[in-house]
């Protein structure tokens, strides 16, 4: 019989707070992240809508310079990290790590305005940021950073439950950070018209599921846990079990989901199957939901091919309407809100989603949290380019 | 037995991108980059079928040679006096380049094309680093057969190196360390009549 397999303490920068009590109340209190871009002047940008990564109710600060995700990684490692019991137990040689991130940080302004640059001067390194906390917190054992753009953090946290499955003396310090939050990547996402165009209450700008839905607003920050099983884990800091992790590819095409939801369904019945149990034990799910036309669709069409008939009843909701699309972090701040949503035992209301679109057929909760038994929580992400990726969790008991 | 296949480009030397593309229209979403990796994979595999669920696991490197338009964003963002403008980056920057620049910029783009053409829908991952953290990813996978792994090398003198090997979970060494491209091409034996050689 497999080892039990259980993420234990948490680490979180976001949009609606830093560290796990802020994040928690803000998660349950519907608190909206998104506002005016103000890290870098966005006023002359066609749209300015941003979800800044905050700390106490303000923006974490930083210069044009700074690779803003390697500071979050680094100040979620130390919440999560400084006095976690159950990483203590196990030996630096035992400790891995395996993490979500996005593409480089570039400092723009500083190469614009030298006279004379070399370009890579002005790139980030992203790995010496996980470098850094692997020599902080004795990581001796292997490393990986998955890059896997929106699903790089769910990929990193599935590959990290795999190998503490098969080896349960390991404990993998998992998750991501990311932060699009630059002019260069901001000019990315746009022209990828991707970007939110909505002219109202910035917090309002991402509606996932709504017939009104325009578009992602960039996120920023970081989520972090320890991956480890039964045998080192402390009880106390046991956030879920994770049982089961699926991938797949839609194969379709660069710039749209598959509409038919066929790999993206296709990974969800993985993970079920990796965790042995069926579509009918699931009791909500936490889909990708950015608010964009073409993923609800997608990912509706999935519901219906894992869940058949009971798509319809099973909830769904998507954190992105409150904290934005944190990209290669959506994954580990999205998995770290499931199984808040697991202890907690509710189906939150999705922010900004006042008229779910009719055509999804989902059962998006509205107004009041639905307060139910929940014992297993699926958790979907999928990419631009078409990488697919699905977590389940189990209640801890 | 593991399989692999080295490809090696110069920084003017063409890639035979199009010998290898279903879809010739897509050849706009491909830089050197992914070009190497789809034309690897497809050397590697030289017309024999594959399952569709066949996991791919992709490695990169840090970007040393392409600016994909930063000269031109630069240009066309700076003042009068030579600095910075965000009026100007908004105004004339932003919209300076090309917006198929972003697919070239994605890291995943290499695994998502080769994906596309190969009709690959298993396990995946896309990793930063020509290091261990491939292996890692894909010895995570539950696939019984063999898989893909890949990585690229983009080198500072606008060369491009290219690995793809066939090879099973228990083929993997997580002892190993040490760089991804070398790893890769010793699990399939180092054939150098398969491969083509780095010229110095």
């Amino acid at each position: 019989m497999s080892p039990r397999v259980f993420l234990c303490g948490t680490g979180v920068v976001s949009p609606i707070g830093s560290g796990w009590d802020e994040f928690r109340q803000g998660v349950m209190e519907g608190i909206p992240g998104s506002a005016d871009l103000s890290v870098f002047d966005g006023s002359r940008l066609p749209v300015h809508h941003a979800a800044e990564a905050r700390r106490g109710g303000k923006v974490i600060p930083s210069d044009d310079a700074t690779d803003r995700k390697s500071i979050f990684l680094e100040m979620a490692a130390r919440e999560l990290l400084s006095g976690h019991s159950g990483w203590r137990k196990v030996p630096s040689s035992g400790r891995w790590a395996i993490l979500g991130g996005g593409i480089e940080h570039f400092d723009l302004a500083g190469y614009t305005g030298d006279p004379d640059p070399d370009w890579r001067v002005y790139q980030g390194r992203y790995r010496i940021a996980v470098d850094r906390i692997c020599q902080e917190f004795g990581v001796l054992g292997l490393r990986s950073v998955n890059v896997s753009a929106c699903v790089g953090a769910t990929q990193a946290l599935g590959a990290a439950f795999r190998h503490v499955r098969a080896d349960p003396g390991l404990a993998v310090l998992s998750g991501g950070a990311d932060s699009m939050l630059s002019p260069l990547h901001y000019m990315g996402f746009h022209h990828l018209g991707a970007l939110s165009e909505w002219k109202g209450d910035p917090a309002r700008a991402c509606k996932p599921f709504d017939a009104d839905r325009c578009g992602i607003v960039l996120g920023e920050g970081a989520g972090l846990t320890v991956v480890q099983s039964e045998r080192t884990a402390e009880p106390s800091e046991i956030l879920a079990e994770i049982v089961g992790y699926g991938s797949s590819l839609d194969a379709h095409m660069v710039t749209d989901p598959d509409p038919e939801g066929t790999q993206l369904a296709r990974c969800a019945l993985d993970a079920l199957e990796d965790a042995g149990i069926r579509p009918e034990d699931v009791d909500c799910v936490h889909l990708h939901g950015t608010g964009t036309p073409k993923n609800e669709p997608a990912e509706a069409n999935a519901m219906r091919r894992i869940f058949g008939a009971r798509a319809k009843d099973v909830p769904v909701y998507s954190l992105k309407g409150q904290v934005g699309h944190l990209v290669g972090a959506c994954g580990a701040v999205e998995t770290l809100a499931a199984a808040l949503c697991l202890r907690e035992q509710v189906v939150l209301p999705t922010v900004n989603c006042q008229r779910p679109d009719p055509s999804l057929g989902l059962r998006v909760v509205m107004g009041e949290p639905l307060r139910m038994d929940i014992r297993h929580v699926l958790k979907l992400n999928a990419a631009f380019g078409g990488q697919n990726a699905a977590l389940l969790l189990r209640r801890w008991e | 037995m593991a399989t692999a296949r080295f490809e090696s480009w110069q920084a003017q030397e063409p890639i035979p991108l199009k010998e290898y593309l279903r879809q010739r229209k897509w050849a706009k979403y491909y830089d050197r980059r992914s070009a190497g990796a789809l034309v690897v994979v497809a050397r590697l595999l030289d017309g024999r079928a594959v399952e569709a669920r066949t996991p791919i696991h992709w490695a990169l490197g840090d970007l040393e040679f392409q600016d994909y338009g930063l000269e031109s964003i630069r240009e066309h963002s700076r003042d009068s006096r030579g600095i910075w403008s965000a009026e100007r980056f908004a105004l004339e920057g932003m919209h300076s380049v090309s917006p198929l620049t972003q697919f070239k910029v994605l890291y995943n783009m290499p695994l998502c094309l080769a994906s596309m053409e190969l009709g690959l829908v298993g396990e995946n991952s896309v990793t930063h680093g020509l290091d261990e953290g491939l292996l890692v990813c894909a010895a995570a996978s539950r696939w019984e057969g063999e898989m893909i792994l890949g990585a690229t090398r983009c080198r500072a003198d606008g060369g491009i190196d290219c690995v793809a090997a066939l090879a099973r979970r228990d083929e993997l060494d997580l002892s190993r360390r040490g760089d991804i491209l070398e790893i890769l091409r010793s699990l399939g034996g180092a054939d150098p009549e398969a491969s083509r050689e780095v010229v110095p």
